[in-house]
């Protein structure tokens, strides 16, 4: 299991779960990363929801880099 | 990542006054004082120097005074040569401070990331809504 979290210009990030668990394990460690920034001084104000990917929502894409169509 | 892969996708910022609260003096002085220096950044004529008063820093340019307070970078325009070089001079701070923002909250996030394990990570490329942008990629196996 991976976490990736994509540090975006402007104060913005982007935290993607990949791996074999389950949506459920995945909104569980994402919430686990959120807390512990805001632990560690990252005053995150705006959260979002926590996703599924399936569900197509938005997100970045590496340019150049592999891309498995959704 | 490979689309397939991701399972889960959050989105989170902090405001701006907060990323900005990231440029405290102390942290942007030896940044400006740094890019000042670079080649090409001033003319033959041009000397500078950087000081800090408070909160803000004092920039000297020629002569060009500009103030660098809470992330934001203004001089009082004055017609002429002064005006046009003053705001190339804004400009080209602002963007510097922008990119060091950035630079610093990023450090700030691998920092916390760290509790989780290693934090692997690369510079990337992205393609966010048809815009794009640089961005770090922080990775953690678990």
């Amino acid at each position: 299991m991976e976490i990736k979290v994509f540090v975006l210009p402007g104060g913005k990030v982007q935290i993607m779960v990949d791996g074999q668990v389950s949506f459920e394990q995945a909104k569980a460690i994402t919430d686990a990363v959120i807390a512990q920034l805001q632990a560690g001084g990252v005053a995150l104000s705006e959260v979002g929801t926590v996703e599924q990917h399936k569900d197509g929502v938005t997100h970045v894409h590496v340019t150049g880099g592999v891309h498995v169509q959704h | 990542m490979p689309c397939n892969l991701a399972v889960s996708i959050t989105k989170a910022a902090v405001t701006e006054e907060k990323l900005l609260a990231l440029l405290v003096p102390e942290v942007v002085l030896p940044v400006v004082q740094s890019y000042l220096s670079q080649p090409g950044v001033l003319t033959a004529d041009e000397r500078a120097n950087v000081g800090q008063q408070g909160n803000r820093l004092l920039v000297y340019v020629g002569s060009l005074v500009l103030y660098v307070e809470g992330g934001r970078v203004s001089t009082y325009a004055t017609e002429g040569y002064n005006e046009v070089r003053g705001n190339e001079l804004v400009a080209a701070l602002s963007n510097l401070l922008a990119l060091a923002a950035d630079a610093l909250f990023a450090q700030q996030v691998k920092a916390a990331l760290a509790r989780f394990g290693k934090v692997g990570q690369q510079q990337v490329m992205v393609d966010n809504g048809g815009v794009t942008q640089a961005a770090m990629v922080l990775t953690v196996k678990l």
